[in-house]
């Protein structure tokens, strides 16, 4: 595996970076983007793995990358003095630390891969970059976070409800 | 098993480590081309972005960007060089046959020979101070440090010679980089372990902003104070207009004392061809009026609050650069010290703030 790596970092091979159109339109943030359009966003994806256990950020550090998660899962969590809160655990196709992109605030929490994992990191001024140079692409993504925002809101919601109505 | 390979990885790194150190000391040159070429791409970057959103393919992008380039560097070198070269050469001219002549003597220049008549004057009101004496020295002086400016200037331009390799070779290798920056840094950003993703995104992201704006906004400025400089020289009728104006541009990358070498060139000049003091006067507020103007309107608006080093810093690092590699020394001091500044407190707070330290 190790030297794999290594292999792959000096061949000069763009076929690896093959992009699976299918799969991009697949994940809530990507849906209703054109070949053309994820062709163009692919640029600023960089691809990450994860072995099982291991940590993708900590709670308070400068938060300046969002994720989606192309396979396995990963979990987010709050550590407390005598405790650790699981805030919830995410699987493929789904996205987590996209704060960072709207405001200027530290991580809110911590996050660790369950199984070993690829992530695609999007990096903040690269995001807000393209936003900016390609502003038809950019409505549609900045739209698809807004749908993604109300929902976890709406969930947030429906649970605090539960929780009072016990 | 699990053990052996960790042994593996371990002295993997430690040879890789030992072979970049090493290569890094015995290619010192290759690293200077790497880093210039970086330099340079932080530098059109921009460009090349802004003609590849006219959404022409990257490749060709950066090809019209090439061929915008080097015409503009053609036209340049055929418009502006050969008045630049003769002026210098004629200048040189000037300036070797005050040097070489039998007793150079700064007494002996049209100007100072009028200001001898006014000490004459004043001697006569106050003849208890020996002004003569005072005025050999002060001209023993002067002769002296003028043989030894050729000298201060052209120390280490030998190297001058090898800027020609430079710019052949780092627009080339610009060339591929700026291609496959795409590829390359998704490259990089995988290869880098999990645990410094997050701290190098963020470093190399500050480090990009802070430094292509920063060299772009000094060399626009520079351009633009030697532009004014040489129209203004060559409106008031100033021997060597455009390359008094170079120089003043050129220099002006020198904090403070810059913008004063400009203008002590510009009177020289006046003074060595034997200008009127009407022109010395006019060269100088000239010369001031392009500096005010520069400091006033255009130095605000290109660096903003780019660049906060103190001036004690500034001054101190100008005198190094200058005591150890000439001009050139002074001219690539300060630029030096704030990219160094500016990496190493980003470097420190995003540790800090990492946790690392």
């Amino acid at each position: 595996m190790f030297f794999k790596k290594i292999k792959t970092m000096f061949r000069y091979n763009k076929e690896l970076d093959v992009i699976d159109y299918n799969f991009y339109r697949s994940i809530d943030i990507l849906q209703n983007l054109t070949n053309n359009e994820l062709t163009k966003i692919n640029d600023i994806f960089i691809h990450k793995s994860y072995k099982k256990g291991e940590t993708i950020f900590k709670e308070n550090h400068p938060n300046a990358l969002m994720y989606i998660i192309k396979s396995g899962r990963v979990r987010l969590h709050v550590n407390l003095p005598y405790e650790e809160i699981t805030i919830s655990d995410l699987e493929a196709k789904k996205h987590f630390g996209e704060i960072g992109i709207f405001l200027e605030s530290n991580r809110i929490s911590s996050a660790y891969a369950l199984d070993n994992a690829e992530l695609i990191a999007i990096n903040k001024t690269e995001f807000i970059q393209f936003v900016k140079n390609q502003p038809g692409t950019g409505i549609k993504l900045l739209y698809n976070l807004g749908k993604a925002i109300s929902n976890d809101l709406l969930h947030v919601f429906s649970v605090i409800k539960q929780h009072e109505t016990k | 098993m699990k053990q052996n390979n960790k042994v593996l990885k371990f002295s993997y790194y430690i040879l890789l480590f030992a072979a970049i150190g090493f290569g890094t000391f015995f290619y010192k040159n290759v690293m200077v081309h790497f880093i210039l070429s970086l330099l340079f791409v932080f530098l059109v970057n921009p460009l090349v972005n802004s003609i590849e959103q006219l959404g022409v393919p990257r490749t060709l992008a950066v090809l019209i960007f090439y061929l915008i380039f080097f015409f503009s560097l053609f036209m340049l070198g055929t418009v502006l060089m050969p008045v630049l070269v003769r002026q210098i050469k004629s200048f040189a001219q000037i300036y070797i046959n005050f040097i070489n002549q039998e007793n150079p003597d700064v007494a002996t220049l049209p100007y100072l020979a009028n200001l001898q008549t006014i000490i004459n004057n004043i001697q006569n009101l106050f003849p208890f101070i020996d002004f003569e004496s005072i005025r050999d020295g002060f001209f023993e002086k002067s002769n002296d440090l003028l043989s030894r400016i050729p000298d201060m200037l052209l120390a280490y331009s030998g190297n001058v010679f090898r800027i020609f390799g430079y710019l052949f070779a780092v627009p080339i290798l610009g060339f591929f980089i700026l291609k496959d920056k795409v590829f390359l840094k998704k490259k990089i950003y995988s290869f880098i372990p999990n645990k410094y993703f997050e701290i190098s995104v963020i470093i190399i992201d500050k480090i990009k902003g802070t430094i292509g704006i920063y060299l772009r906004a000094l060399f626009i400025e520079c351009s633009i104070v030697g532009i004014m400089a040489m129209i203004v020289l060559t409106a008031l009728g100033v021997p060597f207009g455009i390359f008094i104006g170079f120089f003043a541009g050129v220099t002006n990358v020198i904090p403070y004392l810059g913008p004063l070498m400009g203008i002590l060139l510009g009177g020289l000049t006046v003074i060595l061809t034997g200008g009127s003091t009407t022109l010395l006067l006019w060269t100088i507020l000239g010369m001031w009026g392009v500096q005010l103007i520069d400091n006033a309107f255009v130095y605000p608006l290109v660096m903003g609050k780019n660049t906060n080093i103190h001036p004690v810093l500034v001054i101190l690092s100008i005198v190094a650069g200058g005591i150890s590699f000439g001009l050139i020394g002074m001219l690539l001091a300060v630029p030096t010290v704030f990219l160094v500044t500016v990496i190493l407190t980003l470097l420190y707070k995003s540790l800090k703030q990492f946790e690392f330290i």
